[in-house]
C-alpha cells in the first residue's frame, strides 16, 4: 500500500483526535514499519488494518465508519496531489468510469509493484453506473468513502446502494446514480 | 507532550526522512542505470540505421547497375537489329535495279513491304522498351515550334497528296516561335498523332493546332491540337487506345497495319516531356488529340537564330524554270523563288518545259520526275541533247523518290543534282547556291558572333555595345587578375579577416558582371554583406567562397575559349 495513505492517514488523526491518538496508533508494537512512514515509501496493508483498528478501540468509531470516513478525506488530498487527473473532467460519473483504465494504469506506469484493487465498471444509463469492486484486502468501505469524496468534489449528488457479492467483501458491487 | 513522547515523535519523524532519502537514492540509481540502458539502445539503434541505410545504398547500387545493364542492352540491339534490317532492305532497293520478270518483280515487293513492316515493328519495339527502361533522355534545347509544324504539315499534305485530304496548321501568334524543349521529342509525338490521323481519314482534314494556354514564369503551356476527319474510335475503345500492342480491332490491323505501339510510345513520351495527353472521337465524325505540354522560353531569345538562308543572296541569280504539274507544289516553290527574289517561269509538264528552254535561257531548272505528257527525265534528256541556250544548266530533280536507284536514274538522265520532296526551304536555297556558286554573304560583326551559353550574351551586348575589342580587353584584365583575387580571398578567409573578405567580395562584384556573369554578383554581395556582420556565419562565408572557387573555375576555361574565339573573330 502507497505510503502516501498511511501519512494522510496519521496526519487525519492528528487533526481530528489529536497527538496523543495520533502516538498511541503508532506505537502499537507489531506495526510492520515501526510506525515510521514516508509518502514515497509502500508498506503492508496489515499496519493500515492495526491502524485503523487501533483507533477504532480507542475512539468507539467502528472500522467501517472509520475507513468509509478517512476515504472520503484522502479524496480531496488526491484532487489536490494529482491535478492532472481532475483536469477537463467535470463529473463524477466519467471520472468514476475512467478509473481503472486511466488513473490506476498510469499508478501502475510509476509503480510497477503497486498492489491495486480492481474496479470492473458497467454504465448502466446516462447517470446511472456500476462498479464492482475486487480485492483481496476487502477494503470496500475505503472505496466507498471515496466515492462519497468524489461526489463532495463534483459537487454532484450521488446515490450509491452496495450489495456483497462475496461474503468476505472481497467482491462487492456499488450501484451509484447521479441525481 | 512529555519528554518521552515527544522523543518517540522525534525519532519517527526521522527514521521517516531516513527512509524517504534512502528511497530516493535508490530511485536515483535506478534513473541511472535506466539512462545508460537508452543511452546503448541508442547507439545500437543508430547502428541499425547506419546499417540498414548502407544496405539500401547497396540496393539502389545494384538497381542502378542492372538499369545501366538493360540500357547498353538495348542500345546494342537497337543497333545489332537494325544494321541487318537495313542491309536486307538495301539489298532489295539494289535487286530492284537488276533484270527481273513481273513474278519476281512481285515477290521482291512482298520483301521490301514487309522488311518495312519489320523494321518499323522493331523500331517501335525498341523505341518503347527504351522508353521504359527510361533510357530516353530528355534534352532541352531551342528549336522552332512553328517551322516544326509545318515541317509536318508538308510531310504529310505530300503522303496524302492520292486522298482528298487537307492538312493544316494553325499557330496561335501569342506562343513564341522559338521555344525551350525537346524538339526531336515533340517531332515524334506529332508524326505519331498525325500519321495515325492520315492511316484513318479518307476524305477532310486533318488540322494541326498550338494554342497558348498560360504563361508561367520560365515559359508558357501549349495545347497541342491534331484534328482530324477520320473515321473514329467507339468510346470503350478509346479507354486502352494508349496500352501497347492495343489496336481497335483485328480487322484495323489487317487493313492498316502497324505495331498497335505508336500512341503507347506517344503517350510516354508526352509524359517524358511533363505533359498530358487525351482523346476524344466520334465514329464516322473524327478523332481529336489534343496534348498539354509545357515549353520553357528559350534563353537566348534575343539572339538571331542564323541559318543558311539568311547569309545567301539569290537576288541576281537570274530566271529560274520550275517544271512541276501538282499545283500545291507550284505554289510552295513559287512562293519560296518569290520571297528570295528569283525571277522565275513555269512549266506544267515536261513537254511545256523543252518548248520554254528553246525560248528562253534559265540560270538554273527544278524538275519534278511525275508528270503527265512528259515525264522529269524525258524532258532532261531532250533538253541536254538539243541545241538550246539551256544545254548545260543544272537541273535540279525534284522528286518524293528517296531511293538510290532513282536517284542514280536522275542522274543517268543528265540531271546535276536530286533533292528529296518533302524539303525544306533551306534545302533548296543550299542545292540552289550550291549550283549557281553563290556564296553566303560576309554577315556582320554582332549577328554571327556567338557566346558561350555559359555568359548572358543580352547582357554583354548592351553593356559592350557591340564593341568586341572592348570586351576582349575587359575578359584579358579578368583573367589576368582573377587568380591574385582567389589568393587573397582564400588567405583572408583563412586568418578569420572578415573585412578583408568584405571589401575583396566588394571589388569582385562589377568584374563578374564584365564578363557576363551579373547573375552571379549575389555570390559576392551575400560575401560582402556576411563579412561586415560582427559576428559573420562562418559557414555562409565557407560555403559563399566556394560557390566562387566553383564559378572561377568553371569559368576561366570558357573565357579562355572566348578570348581566343573573340581574337578569331575580329581578324
Amino acid at each position: 500500500m502507497k505510503g502516501v495513505v498511511f501519512t494522510e492517514f496519521v496526519e487525519m488523526v492528528e487533526k481530528k483526535f489529536g497527538h496523543d491518538v495520533a502516538d498511541k496508533l503508532l506505537s502499537i508494537p507489531d506495526l510492520e514499519s515501526n510506525g515510521v512512514f514516508t509518502a514515497i515509501g509502500t508498506y503492508s496493508h496489515h499496519d493500515m488494518f492495526k491502524l485503523v483498528a487501533g483507533l477504532s478501540e480507542l475512539t468507539k468509531i467502528s472500522v467501517q465508519d472509520l475507513f468509509r470516513a478517512y476515504g472520503k478525506t484522502i479524496f480531496l488530498t488526491f484532487t489536490r496531489m494529482f491535478p492532472v487527473f481532475f483536469k477537463e473532467v467535470d463529473d463524477s460519473l466519467v471520472f468514476l468510469e475512467a478509473l481503472e483504465n486511466r488513473i490506476h494504469a498510469e499508478v501502475k506506469k510509476l509503480n510497477p509493484d503497486a498492489e491495486l484493487p480492481t474496479f470492473k465498471t458497467t454504465r448502466l444509463s446516462d447517470n446511472k453506473l456500476q462498479m464492482i469492486y475486487i480485492s483481496e484486502r476487502r477494503m470496500s468501505d475505503f472505496a466507498l468513502g471515496l466515492m462519497e469524496g468524489c461526489s463532495d468534489y463534483f459537487n454532484q449528488n450521488l446515490e450509491i446502494q452496495r450489495h456483497n457479492l462475496k461474503s468476505d467483501g472481497s467482491e462487492v458491487k456499488f450501484e451509484i446514480t447521479r441525481n | 507532550m512529555n519528554k518521552a513522547q515527544f522523543e518517540r515523535i522525534l525519532a519517527r519523524e526521522r527514521a521517516a526522512r531516513k527512509e524517504a532519502e534512502r528511497i530516493m537514492e535508490d530511485k536515483s540509481v535506478e534513473l541511472y542505470e535506466v539512462n545508460v540502458k537508452l543511452q546503448s539502445f541508442n547507439t545500437s539503434l543508430e547502428e541499425k540505421i547506419h546499417k540498414r541505410t548502407q544496405k539500401m545504398r547497396n540496393a539502389m547500387a545494384e538497381a542502378e547497375s542492372a538499369k545501366n545493364a538493360e540500357r547498353d542492352f538495348l542500345a546494342k540491339m537497337s543497333h545489332e537489329i537494325r544494321t541487318p534490317m537495313n542491309a536486307v532492305i538495301g539489298m532489295t532497293h539494289l535487286m530492284f535495279d537488276t533484270q527481273l520478270d513481273s513474278n519476281q518483280k512481285e515477290l521482291i515487293n512482298s520483301i521490301h513491304y514487309s522488311a518495312n513492316l519489320l523494321k518499323s515493328l522493331i523500331s517501335d519495339i525498341l523505341d518503347l522498351s527504351k522508353i521504359e527502361a527510361g533510357a530516353v533522355e530528355f534534352e532541352e534545347r531551342d528549336y522552332n515550334l512553328k517551322e516544326l509544324l509545318i515541317a509536318i504539315q508538308k510531310t504529310f499534305s505530300f503522303n496524302l497528296k492520292n486522298k482528298p485530304v487537307e492538312v493544316e496548321i494553325e499557330f496561335d501568334d501569342r506562343l513564341p516561335k522559338i521555344v525551350r524543349g525537346d524538339d526531336v521529342i515533340m517531332n515524334q509525338i506529332l508524326m505519331n498523332l498525325v500519321g495515325n490521323s492520315a492511316k484513318f481519314t479518307e476524305e477532310g482534314f486533318i488540322k494541326i493546332s498550338a494554342s497558348l494556354v498560360s504563361n508561367y514564369e520560365q515559359g508558357s503551356l501549349v495545347e497541342l491540337q491534331v484534328r482530324d476527319t477520320g473515321m473514329g474510335i467507339d468510346e470503350v475503345s478509346q479507354t486502352h487506345i494508349f496500352d501497347s500492342f492495343n489496336q481497335v480491332d483485328r480487322d484495323i490491323n489487317l487493313k492498316y497495319g502497324g505495331t498497335g505501339l505508336g500512341l503507347a510510345i506517344t503517350k510516354h513520351l508526352v509524359e517524358l516531356s511533363k505533359g498530358q495527353i487525351h482523346v476524344k472521337s466520334d465514329l464516322g465524325v473524327g478523332t481529336t488529340f489534343t496534348i498539354t505540354i509545357p515549353l520553357n522560353n528559350s534563353n537566348s531569345q534575343h539572339k538571331k537564330i542564323l541559318d543558311y538562308s539568311d547569309k545567301v543572296d539569290l537576288s541576281n541569280a537570274g530566271k529560274v524554270l520550275l517544271v512541276e504539274d501538282n499545283l500545291l507544289n507550284q505554289k510552295y516553290v513559287g512562293q519560296l523563288l518569290d520571297k528570295w527574289g528569283l525571277a522565275w517561269d513555269l512549266a506544267e509538264n515536261g513537254a511545256i518545259a523543252v518548248e520554254r528552254c528553246n525560248e528562253t535561257t534559265y540560270s538554273i531548272i527544278l524538275m519534278d520526275i511525275q508528270m503527265p505528257e512528259m515525264n522529269g527525265h524525258e524532258a532532261t534528256t531532250l533538253i541536254r541533247s538539243n541545241q538550246n541556250s539551256n544545254a548545260n544548266v543544272p537541273i535540279i530533280a525534284l522528286s518524293a523518290f528517296a531511293f538510290e536507284h532513282e536517284v542514280s536514274k536522275s542522274i543517268n538522265a543528265g540531271m546535276s543534282d536530286h533533292l528529296t520532296k518533302p524539303f525544306a526551304p533551306v534545302d533548296l536555297k543550299k542545292k540552289i547556291a550550291e549550283h549557281l556558286c553563290i556564296l553566303p554573304v560576309q554577315a556582320s560583326v554582332e549577328e554571327v558572333f556567338t557566346h558561350h551559353e555559359m555568359l548572358d550574351a543580352s547582357y554583354l551586348e548592351s553593356f559592350y555595345e557591340g564593341d568586341l575589342q572592348c570586351m576582349l580587353e575587359m575578359f584579358e584584365v579578368f583573367l589576368n587578375s582573377i587568380s591574385s583575387y582567389n589568393e587573397n580571398f582564400g588567405s583572408a578567409i583563412e586568418a578569420e579577416n572578415w573585412n578583408e573578405v568584405s571589401a575583396i567580395a566588394h571589388k569582385l562584384k562589377p568584374i563578374f558582371a564584365m564578363v557576363g556573369l551579373h547573375h552571379k554578383q549575389v555570390i559576392m554581395i551575400s560575401l560582402e554583406k556576411e563579412g561586415k556582420l560582427d559576428s559573420p556565419d562562418l559557414v555562409k562565408i565557407k560555403q559563399g567562397y566556394q560557390e566562387f572557387e566553383d564559378l572561377v573555375e568553371e569559368l576561366l576555361p570558357v573565357l579562355k575559349e572566348e578570348v581566343i574565339r573573340i581574337k578569331t573573330f575580329l581578324k
